[in-house]
């Protein structure tokens, strides 16, 4: 059923927006691992969802907003990424893909059943739900504004760091050719360890900006949704690139939604593959990729 | 020392003997095994074969070619759905379902295959998966009186599950036969060449793209046919079983687990973890997958060349 | 068999001729290798399949010389999509075979005394195939006497069958759907009220208001029973004189339902019927908030039923109807069995919640089948599925009585309920209802205040 309003138009737009934007923020994380390291970290949704019960904890016991909790987000995926790093994937670094993939898949049950173990299926939420934003006919989520604020900044922060501190050049450097840097006096090792945590601290991050943006209720499945939806992105906007990423992103949501609005709501899934299976035959690198 | 000098007794004396001897008796005990009164656990051995083909068809590409497919289960699925609406809307004859689902699947590799195998590495693996998801995604949105959509399809049960079992071991068996004898011949000497350098191998003069699309091919007929038997058996499918990811992840690791580009490793890998797998999930429901996460960890990071990279190491270094 | 075993050979023989080489295998001298892995693959095979079945054997229960108890078995999700309400399932069984073992279990004329019962679960993993596998295991290996269905319409659809062909009663305790009844099978049993009429409440209640609202949009998910729900709820409605402005189906797992909620905000829908499953159900009402859509009356399924709900949304929760099949606050008075305020005391009791009707329909199911095996007089399917294709009784869960050629259920109606100041309270039919119902509700603005 179409109805062809302008409003709805605008609406859709902007949901679309909001919803790239989020959408961008859970795939750096994915892209920055890859581009550095060529490991394809599968648990991504996990992570994602442990971010979101970060969130959780915090609103029910410090009583404070998801956006306002963010550093502390950060701060302990931060934390869990590095311990992952030093655990698990330091052993398969150079080693063929399969070995990742399997790794963190292996990791992705593990974390996801666990949860499930330790806070059951419940689904639980965090009240707070602002009223829209109204502009004119469009009415605007707040929840989500904020979240595609948030992201935003935080992309631009992470872009920030990567060229103008040293780590950050450092970082870019590895990603670029590990042996030249090596050769040029960076500490490979401290590296990846910084740059695994930082992605997997973005993603945490990012799962606490879904509790407010995108998802009504937290449960250990959460995540795996998104999973597939950041794949997708990834390989549209270049593997390694996070601001391929982020346009990656914008474009993933805004066709999903503009689907949704103008042709029929249960297309959506079926469109990201298809996109993710044109990209991978016609431009493999992706938009801002290198080329192969 | 002592394993060794038995070890290089039978490789010297009668070997061959011992060998076949060995293999037939394991086969007898299979062959007579339903009318022993074993009869209950058919089904356990019977998804047993399954795996053991489908991690041994995967190994074809995965484990000799180096090329991960990780949407492997697109071709048991589209082998059980080829049969199941062959059988369930056409009323078509078993025999010729199942060699339908056979071609179907090799013609599916060729049109995945083209386009795919032209990526490497993590792209092709990521390519195959989300190519699986495409196709799952397909088969819900597509017309009920078609495909079934998301209610699935229920097959006549024309087999009895005796019947199936018999299928499947045969087809387990030419599946390892297949693969031990292509392994040993100039197609499995490319293979084997394009995993190590694939450009190498190009240089050398081996026709790289007809030996991947051969191999893919392969690996493609014999998970189809498993999976149209295995339609057989359950008698029911539909998109998120038949394509389900979990399934694909299970035998890449059971194959890792016993040990890649060997032959015997998937067989060894399947047989222990399905074994394992079934019984912790049968007696704790829900612990189960955490524990089956934590082995393949485990396998991943001590044990990447498997139980038979592991075996060689220890015990067959003296030998060579 | 044999047959396809030769054709293959022979293809591979004559497909590897043309390729194998002895020079290069006598080069490779990878024979060593493979024999060495052959006697390893040999010996652990068989050491493994013995072990295997030895794990088996040892770990499984002896089966029983005679007849000492009755086997009771089904596949639940355990984990997956349904591991909250399955769960729930799962307790209200294992608390119905406590109760009736406390008892000395159920008496069967057959056997001139009291049988006890024994369940047998597995997890699904909220997955069809795998629960398919999961009741041909019950039936054929575990040899169970009678079967549970599993939780969710789907996975009913698909492992009824199974049960069917081995003549196993199956009690779909949480199958609402109508298809699943529809196929002919034989031994299926119906004990929910069929999927189609989860919203007659809600509008025969809408049919009562006075101004009466006009329109109404019906939004529902991929599943069975979403869509048969949805359809259902159209005939009824028009039935009933009311106009169906807007009917659209979203995917499952949607994050965004702002565009069907626009629409249905355009057309001026005044009721809003959501063949929702938990998540999207919280989605709609936050959404409907968003974009400041205010339907005079919500009705949920399944979602609102939970305390969840609450938990969730908070305020914004109040107002919203849920079409539930039972609550602990109905008045209904059983013919045997324990009356809903009996089971929801024992359920605290064991378990330390309030039960939910996922447990109740558990419950209730097991009731039944208890009860069709005491008038039968016998473990026999076929007996069992007759007589209770001829009784009519009460339970907890409320009145019962199947269709006996398709068991479909036929007497059981659900209640509604609403949300008020915090608590679910069942407001129609009005002469079980606990309180009044609010009508209309109040828009998002006037609630802001």
């Amino acid at each position: 059923m179409m109805i062809l309003e302008t409003p709805l138009i605008f609406q859709a737009i902007v949901m679309g927006i909001l919803l790239g934007g989020i959408y961008g923020m859970i795939s750096i994380g994915l892209t920055l691992i890859f581009g550095v390291m060529e490991v394809i970290n599968v648990a991504h949704g996990a992570f994602l969802m442990l971010g979101a019960y970060m969130s959780y904890w915090t609103f029910l016991f410090l009583g404070v907003n998801p956006l306002i909790s963010l550093p502390l987000s950060f701060l302990l995926s931060f934390i869990i990424g590095a311990g992952v790093y030093l655990l698990f994937i330091r052993r398969v670094i150079g080693a063929p893909p399969l070995m990742s993939l399997l790794l963190t898949y292996g990791l992705s049950v593990f974390i996801l059943n666990s949860a499930l173990l330790a806070w059951g299926p419940t689904y639980r939420g965090i009240l707070w739900a602002p009223p829209p934003i109204v502009i004119g006919e469009v009415h605007v989520p707040t929840g989500r504004l904020g979240a595609c604020i948030v992201a935003l900044a935080s992309s631009a922060l992470l872009h920030i760091f990567l060229y103008k501190t040293h780590i950050g050049k450092s970082i870019r450097a590895v990603a670029q050719d590990r042996q030249a840097a090596a050769l040029m006096g960076v500490d490979v090792d401290r590296i990846f360890i910084t740059a695994f945590a930082i992605g997997i601290a973005i993603v945490g991050m990012a799962g606490s900006l879904i509790t407010v943006g995108t998802e009504p209720s937290i449960q250990p499945y959460m995540g795996e949704w998104y999973t597939l939806r950041a794949f997708t992105i990834v390989v549209l906007g270049g593997l390694g690139s996070p601001t391929g990423a982020l346009v990656g992103g914008f474009i993933i949501g805004l066709i999903e939604t503009l689907i949704a609005y103008f042709i029929h709501p249960v297309l959506s899934p079926a469109i990201s593959f298809i996109i993710l299976v044109l990209t991978l035959l016609i431009r493999p690198s992706g938009i801002l990729g290198e080329a192969q | 020392m002592k394993i060794s000098d038995i070890l290089k007794n039978s490789r010297n004396v009668a070997s061959k003997g011992l060998h076949y001897g060995v293999y037939m008796t394991v086969l007898a005990v299979l062959i007579v095994l339903p009318y022993t009164g074993f009869v209950p656990r058919l089904s356990l051995l019977f998804y047993l074969f399954m795996f053991i083909i489908g991690a041994q068809s995967f190994n074809i590409m995965g484990g000799y070619t180096g090329y991960v497919c990780f949407g492997h289960v697109a071709f048991i699925g589209a082998g059980a759905y080829i049969t199941a609406v062959l059988m369930a809307r056409m009323m078509i004859s078993p025999y010729l379902a199942i060699v339908a689902a056979g071609i179907g699947s090799m013609v599916l590799a060729v049109i995945i295959g083209y386009p795919c195998l032209r990526l490497r590495g993590a792209y092709f693996a990521i390519a195959t998966l989300s190519i699986n998801e495409a196709i799952k995604v397909l088969i819900l949105y597509l017309p009920e009186e078609w495909v079934g959509g998301y209610y699935g399809i229920t097959l006549p049960p024309i087999y009895t599950p005796v019947e199936c079992y018999y299928s499947m071991l045969g087809l387990m068996l030419a599946t390892i036969i297949v693969t031990y004898r292509v392994v040993n011949s100039k197609l499995g000497f490319g293979l084997v060449a394009i995993r190590e350098d694939e450009d190498a191998a190009e240089f050398v003069g081996i026709d790289t793209t007809k030996c991947k699309i051969l191999a893919f091919m392969l690996s493609a007929f014999f998970a189809g046919v498993a999976g149209g038997i295995d339609a057989w058996f359950t008698t029911y499918i539909e998109p998120y079983g038949a394509f389900g990811i979990p399934k694909t992840t299970e035998m890449i690791a059971m194959c890792m687990f016993g040990g890649a580009g060997t032959i015997a490793g998937p067989i060894l890998g399947s047989a222990i973890l399905f074994l394992v797998g079934d019984f912790l999930w049968a007696r704790l429901p829900y612990l189960h997958m955490i524990i089956f996460s934590v082995i393949i960890l485990v396998v991943v990071l001590f044990m990447p060349q498997g139980l038979m990279g592991w075996l060689k190491e220890k015990y067959f270094k003296i030998l060579r | 068999m044999v047959l396809i075993l030769n054709i293959i050979e022979s293809f591979i023989k004559i497909f590897n001729n043309s390729k194998n080489e002895k020079g290069l295998r006598k080069m490779l001298s990878s024979r060593a290798i493979t024999k060495m892995q052959a006697i390893a693959i040999i010996a652990v095979v068989i050491i493994a399949a013995i072990v295997g079945s030895l794990a088996y054997y040892i770990s499984a229960p002896p089966p029983p010389p005679k007849k000492e108890e009755i086997v009771i078995g089904c596949s639940i999700g355990l984990t997956g999509r349904y591991a909250e309400t399955g769960r729930f399932c799962l307790n209200g069984i294992m608390l119905w075979s406590e109760w009736i073992n406390a008892q000395g279990g159920i008496y069967v004329k057959e056997y001139g005394r009291k049988l006890p019962v024994r369940i047998i679960y597995y997890d699904d993993k909220s997955e069809k195939e795998t629960a398919v596998k999961l009741y041909e295991k019950l039936c054929t290996e575990d040899k169970v006497d009678f079967t549970l269905g599993p939780y969710a319409s789907d996975m009913v659809f698909a492992a009824s069958p199974i049960s069917d062909k081995y003549k196993r009663i199956c009690i779909s305790y949480m199958g609402a759907s109508e298809s699943i009844f529809e196929r002919g099978l034989k031994y299926v049993i119906g004990v929910l009220t069929p999927a189609s009429l989860y919203f007659d409440t809600t509008l025969r209640m809408a049919a009562t208001l006075d101004p009466k609202p006009r329109t109404v949009a019906i939004l529902h998910t991929t599943e069975l029973f979403s869509i048969t729900a949805a359809k259902g709820a159209e005939k009824i409605a028009k039935e009933l004189g009311f106009e169906v402005v807007y009917m659209e189906g979203y995917e499952k797992d949607a994050k965004d339902l702002t565009p069907l909620l626009s629409k249905a905000k355009a057309l001026k829908a005044e009721i809003l019927l959501g063949a929702t499953y938990f998540p999207d159900s919280v989605l709609m009402v936050r959404q409907c908030k968003e974009i400041d859509y205010n339907p005079k009356i919500y009705s949920l399924l399944i979602g609102p039923l939970l305390k969840d709900f609450y938990d969730v949304l908070g305020k914004d929760a109040e107002y919203v109807f849920g079409s539930s099949e039972w609550e602990v606050g109905a008045g209904y008075k059983p013919d045997f069995g324990p009356t809903p305020k009996e089971f929801a005391e024992m359920h605290v009791k064991r378990y330390g919640y309030i039960p939910s009707y996922h447990a109740a329909a558990a419950f209730a199911g097991c009731l039944i089948l208890q009860k069709g095996i005491e008038e039968a007089g016998s473990l026999d399917n076929d007996k069992v599925r007759e007589t209770l294709g001829k009784l009519k009784f009460t339970t907890l869960y409320g009145p019962w009585q199947i269709d006996p050629k398709t068991g479909l259920q036929i007497a059981h109606r659900n209640v509604l309920t609403q949300w008020q100041k915090g608590k679910l309270v069942v407001v129609y039919p009005y002469e079980i209802a606990e309180a009044k119902l609010l009508y209309p509700t109040p828009t998002w603005a006037e609630r802001a205040k």
